[in-house]
């Protein structure tokens, strides 16, 4: 059978013509926008790292104004430290996916703020002032978000805070869509904005709390009064702190302020230690109804005790001991996934108290802090005891306890049945169910989803468990010695910023370093670090005992020197040489099995390949000689 | 029926090519080149092990530059051989379409380079021993490779198409394949965006190799990204296939 084939080309030869051509490139072009238009990407990275998460693609969409993201970022390539080169250009990858997400209202712009030029004067206008490296440049490594009037900036970008990457980007963003100062509203028990002295005018009185003072730094600080009845429209975050004693109208407020959206800080102490004196219970009270609607159960007659967590103490007795009751909490206490918490080192506790999550409860529990295993709840009134009584009657529950949490969700009413009766009053004016019902935008249950983050612990806001302050020559200096404040801050940031920003989540890095290399280099050093202090040592005695005999020579100059002690010298300053040569070379092998390994692998890549496909060209030409011969 | 043709002709057309690019020597030079000047480029320009980094990106910013070169070198005797012995003529009467012909002439080219591509895997065996490298990012990096090659190729098949001198249509591919990667460079653009609207930048630079190579890098495949190089390589064989009709009419 045959099958008759038209010559070639001729059954499309009418299509392929110029107009033909134009045609495929019409409809291929077509299909390239039609595709533009589809989100279909895979990103196939390990920790997802060029994916942006639904809180920063939220922000980006819902963009006020035009921004710019301004990169200032100095690229002589030469004396750049080769670590700050791989995250700047990371940097920039994970920029340019802000810009594809923008939808054109997002630019990012670079600049290479070289000495003397504009890029450096603008810069210097955005606060950046870059870092000096050894070799006497100038590094800039910063960005600046700008949107109409505002701006915001990151002075030195930190690549290791790589993992807070795409939240303090986002939070920039969003920070200049806004002209307004957000406001925080603080209802307190314990005298955080500084305790007025009897008799004494308001200014002279002790300063607020550290926390208070850097608060004010980005936000308005507002006090309300645990009296208070309500809670003013502008507040955008509110503290509870040690909550004693507020009215049921303010825990009426503080409910509906939860529902409106807004996010609140509690920070609910079974045992404030830094209570003033005198006060008949160091418990915080009064938030029974609103834990209830919160599905939070909190035992506040009770504080943990964590033997792995203690804090070393001076006693009552002068004698240093190891309190349970006071927790040093450390990294691994922290949720590393959690951007409060993401880049904390140490908090310390002082006598806090467990959240639970209500069996029942709807809503979300993220922990924040947790204690150890080895840890179980105890009455307050054993913190008057000391470590040793404690020990004796201790028995671990086996399981950790959250001494902090991230609530989420829409929130019911604490007051179904709405506003609570003024008990001044007494009895019930006529008809007041109804407007406790559907009049003053009384809300049963949320808007929207709202943020609670309750923390077990109040005195970890005082001063003295977080910073030490020294007078030096005249000069306050503090020094922090904790992260405490850093937890307060970074709560504080993330729940003022919106919602979408409270989503994201620490990522994953780009870092990825050889760690054969590193391996080598801890083994060398191990390996040589011996050999190399003895060689330091000898060094120190040679030149120790030459100094010695330079001496006698002088204090002998008119003698002269025996041949016996000419001769030590010159054996002392030869073995000095010696020394000095060998320690060279142990400094040169520190790197050499490095250098050795680097050579070999660019060997293999450049050359090897090479000489096997050579090898085989040859082979294959010999055969086809030998081949044809025959 | 149609297609089981058609997929005999093209393979018996990409079997022809592929043992004649094995048969001479020339192959073999070009492979060692290839790999000789990767693993320069990679270890002594780009310092990848001075970087201390475990993952493939020295090596694979290297690629579309090595291409430039190495790609319309492959591909400049596709046609132009043919063009100059008049075998054209031969092969275009066998009972096979010019299209079949060009695909596999094609096909094979580009088989041709994913061979030398596959050769550079001791980078991959390196870069695992050194470090933790993430797989998926090489992945997609070859496969934005392979794809990026395709593209290199088609515009050398079409130039090849165009002249009986293979010197020209190297010459011609280069500069082509040059204006591709220029388009996405990224000083080049930015040097756009100083005078150009923001439009003309954005089109301009989406016709570049560079900016669809980037992501896959990096490890994002984007569907926008593989239909980019496939429609250049469509558009570019079509051309091909145009060239060669009015050669020979």
């Amino acid at each position: 059978m045959t099958t008759h084939h038209p010559p070639a080309g001729q059954a499309g030869k009418s299509f392929l013509s110029i107009g033909g051509l134009l045609l495929v490139l019409i409809i291929l072009v077509l299909v390239n926008v039609i595709a533009s238009r589809v989100n279909a990407r895979w990103d196939v990275t390990e920790g997802k790292l060029y994916s942006l998460s639904d809180g920063t693609r939220e922000i980006l969409s819902n963009l006020s104004y035009d921004t710019a993201i301004k990169v200032f970022y100095t690229r002589d390539e030469t004396h750049t430290p080769v670590h700050i080169k791989t995250y700047a250009r990371r940097l920039m990858d994970f920029l340019s996916e802000y810009e594809r997400h923008g939808e054109g209202k997002l630019t990012i712009e670079h600049y290479d703020p070289e000495p003397d030029s504009e890029a450096e004067d603008q810069a210097a206008a955005y606060g950046i002032s870059g870092i000096d490296l050894p070799t006497g440049e100038r590094l800039y490594f910063g960005l600046a978000a700008v949107a109409a009037d505002q701006e915001a900036v990151i002075p030195m970008i930190d690549p290791t805070r790589e993992e807070q990457l795409e939240y303090d980007i986002t939070r920039i963003i969003a920070r200049v869509q806004s002209a307004e100062k957000p406001t925080i509203g603080i209802i307190s028990a314990l005298p955080v904005f500084g305790m007025p002295m009897m008799g004494m005018p308001q200014e002279g009185g002790p300063e607020p709390w550290m926390f208070v003072t850097e608060l004010r730094k980005n936000h308005e600080v507002r006090e309300i009064s645990p009296g208070a009845d309500s809670i003013d429209e502008s507040v955008d975050l509110l503290m509870l702190i040690h909550p004693k004693g507020l009215s049921p109208a303010l825990q009426y407020a503080v409910d509906q302020y939860l529902l409106r959206g807004g996010n609140l800080m509690v920070f609910a102490d079974p045992f404030s230690v830094s209570e003033p004196p005198r006060s008949p219970s160091k418990a915080s009270d009064g938030l029974a109804a609103l834990f209830k609607a919160w599905g939070v159960e909190m035992d506040l007659g009770k504080a943990v005790v964590d033997f792995d967590f203690a804090t070393r103490l001076r006693g009552q007795d002068n004698q240093v001991e190891t309190n349970p009751f006071w927790l040093s909490m450390d990294a691994d206490a922290l949720n590393r996934d959690n951007i409060i918490t993401a880049q904390l080192e140490s908090l310390l506790l002082p006598a806090a108290g467990a959240v639970l999550k209500a069996p029942d409860s709807p809503y979300t529990f993220e922990t924040l802090v947790r204690s150890s295993p080895n840890a179980a709840m105890s009455d307050t009134m054993m913190l008057q005891l000391g470590a040793e009584d404690l020990r004796r009657d201790f028995k671990a529950a086996g399981t950790p306890f959250d001494l902090a949490v991230q609530i989420t969700g829409t929130f019911k009413s604490a007051f179904p049945e709405g506003p609570p009766r003024d008990p001044e009053s007494g009895t019930d004016k006529p008809g007041s169910d109804e407007p406790r019902n559907t009049g003053n935008g009384h809300l049963e249950e949320g808007q929207g989803p709202a943020v609670v983050v309750l923390v077990g612990d109040a005195d970890l806001l005082f001063d003295n468990y977080y910073v030490s302050h020294q007078n030096f020559l005249g000069f306050k200096i503090s020094r922090m010695f904790n992260d405490n404040l850093n937890f307060v801050l970074n709560s504080g940031e993330m729940l003022i910023g919106s919602q979408a920003l409270i989503g994201i989540r620490s990522r994953g890095t780009f870092e990825r370093p050889f760690t054969r290399v590193e391996a080598l280099e801890k083994a060398a050093q191990a390996r040589w670090l011996v050999r190399e202090q003895e060689l330091m040592r000898r060094i120190d005695d040679t030149n120790r005992k030459l100094e010695q005999l330079e001496q006698q020579k002088e204090a002998a100059q008119q003698l002269i020197l025996s041949e016996a002690q000419e001769a030590e010298i010159r054996a002392f300053q030869e073995e000095r040489r010696r020394i000095n040569k060998e320690l060279k070379t142990v400094r040169r092998n520190l790197r050499a099995d490095i250098e050795r390994l680097g050579n070999t692998v660019k060997f293999i890549n450049t050359f090897l390949m090479v000489f096997v496909v050579a090898a085989a060209g040859m082979i294959y030409g010999l055969r086809q000689r030998l081949k044809s011969r025959r | 029926m149609k297609s089981e043709a058609i997929l005999t002709h093209v393979s018996a057309i990409f079997k022809r090519e592929i043992k004649a690019y094995f048969g001479s020597p020339v192959a073999y030079v070009f492979i060692a080149v290839f790999l000789l000047l990767m693993g320069f480029f990679t270890f002594h320009i780009s310092h990848f092990f001075e970087m201390g980094q475990a993952d493939l990106r020295a090596f694979f910013e290297w690629h579309p530059w090595l291409y430039l070169f190495l790609v319309p070198a492959a591909a400049m005797r596709l046609w132009a051989e043919e063009l100059r012995m008049g075998t054209i003529e031969l092969v275009l009467t066998f009972p096979i379409t010019t299209g079949e012909v060009i695909i596999g002439k094609f096909l094979a080219a580009w088989a041709f380079i994913g061979i030398a591509l596959a050769l550079t895997f001791p980078m991959v065996l390196t870069v695992t021993y050194l470090g933790d490298p993430d797989p998926g990012p090489i992945i997609t990096g070859y496969i934005g490779s392979f794809l990026m090659a395709g593209a290199f190729l088609g515009v050398g098949s079409m130039t090849s198409a165009v002249t009986r001198s293979q010197v020209i249509s190297f010459i011609l591919a280069v500069l082509i394949c040059l204006f591709f990667i220029l388009a996405g460079f990224p000083p080049v653009t930015a040097m756009m965006a100083d005078w150009a609207p923001r439009w003309l930048t954005a089109v301009v630079s989406g016709l570049g190799f560079l900016s669809h190579f980037v992501s896959m890098q990096r490890g994002v495949l984007d569907l926008r990204d593989i239909l980019y190089f496939g429609s250049v390589i469509c558009f570019t064989l079509f051309a091909n296939g145009i060239i060669l009709q009015y050669k020979r009419a």
